[in-house]
């Protein structure tokens, strides 16, 4: 198995873990994280996917190299965006974690916490 | 817990199944990159990729960026509009990181500028290079040896959109002076690239540390 397979098929793994956590994990926070490795994980392939396409003299195929670099900082900004949203719920509301026995609606008594 | 781990498991076997049978030679836009690379003036791919051949996917990728700010700001409650984000600045930094945010800066704006710069020919670029200068802002931020600017700061607004407005207007220009909508002249393309990549990276440089620093937490000064 050469590194770049090793790579690739870590980048699967991170895929599954990152979706394993996003489906999983309650708390926002988390889920932006397990988002995150997704995120990860398919940079990880594109950059796999970029070197096995080798050819005319490039170590690696440019175009999807490219795309990773515009991908991680959207990803940056869309990460940073969601932890904004986060903290501004937190100071609203003071708890940021779902009730995971809330029913549909809002509350009877109007109290959020 | 049991649902997640079933869920994940035919994902990631896809997945490397995919990775173990890529095809040999595989699909790749590397021939024609090259071959259109000597166009461009540039001899780093990727920035051609960039700037050139794909230029106006990065340039409404810059405007995420911008997107991204706007809806970080947007978090402000009425009374901080136009003030400054970040918690006051403490009388006494922090020693430790007030050494490091100190002694690191001087080296990395050099190191943000010339791999910025070297982006044309070598390895790196106008992401690369903006993303260190953003760091060396963001630790003199977090030593609380400098203060985020106001969001109401003109210079502030217009170091954030200076990327993509500037790469539009050259698109924009390529309509009269060469082929078409995003079109370099012949010959004057490399110069026109590095001239788009000085203000990409001024306003990656920007951009990062303001979406860190979140949304405006104190009164504008009046």
């Amino acid at each position: 198995m050469s590194a770049a397979t090793l790579a690739g098929l870590i980048g699967a793994a991170l895929v599954g873990l990152g979706l394993y956590g996003l489906i999983t994990n309650p708390q926002p926070l988390r889920k932006i994280l397990a988002f995150n490795l997704i995120g990860s994980g398919v940079f990880l392939l594109f950059g796999i996917i970029a070197r096995k396409g080798a050819a005319a003299g490039f170590v690696a195929d440019p175009v999807p190299q490219a795309m990773v670099i515009t991908g991680i900082v959207v990803a940056f900004s869309a990460s940073a965006l969601a932890i904004a949203l986060v903290l501004r719920l937190f100071q609203e509301t003071g708890r940021v974690t779902p009730r995971p026995d809330a029913s549909a609606g809002p509350p009877a008594n109007g109290a959020d916490t | 817990m049991l649902l997640g781990f079933r869920s994940l498991r035919p994902v990631t076997l896809a997945l490397a199944g995919v990775v173990l049978s890529l095809p040999d030679p595989a699909p790749t836009l590397a021939p024609e990159a090259a071959q259109n690379l000597p166009g461009t003036g540039l001899g780093n791919p990727i920035t051609a990729v960039l700037i050139a051949f794909r230029s106006f996917d990065t340039m409404l990728e810059k405007v995420v960026l911008v997107l991204a700010v706007v809806g970080v700001w947007s978090l402000a409650p009425d009374r901080y509009w136009g003030g400054a984000p970040g918690a006051p600045r403490a009388a006494r930094p922090e020693s430790t990181l007030a050494f490091l945010a100190q002694l690191l800066p001087p080296f990395g704006i050099l190191i943000g500028i010339h791999i910025f710069w070297v982006g044309a020919d070598e390895p790196g670029g106008a992401f690369q290079g903006g993303a260190i200068l953003a760091a060396m802002w963001m630790i003199t931020m977090m030593a609380r040896l400098t203060e985020a600017p106001p969001v109401s700061s003109i210079w502030l607004r217009l170091a954030l959109i200076a990327g993509p407005a500037v790469f539009l207007a050259t698109g924009v220009a390529g309509v009269a002076m060469a082929s078409g909508f995003f079109a370099y002249p012949a010959g004057f393309a490399k110069p026109l690239i590095l001239f788009i990549e000085v203000f990409m990276t001024l306003s990656i440089a920007v951009t990062l540390p303001m979406l860190v620093a979140g949304p405006p937490r104190r009164l504008p000064r009046r």
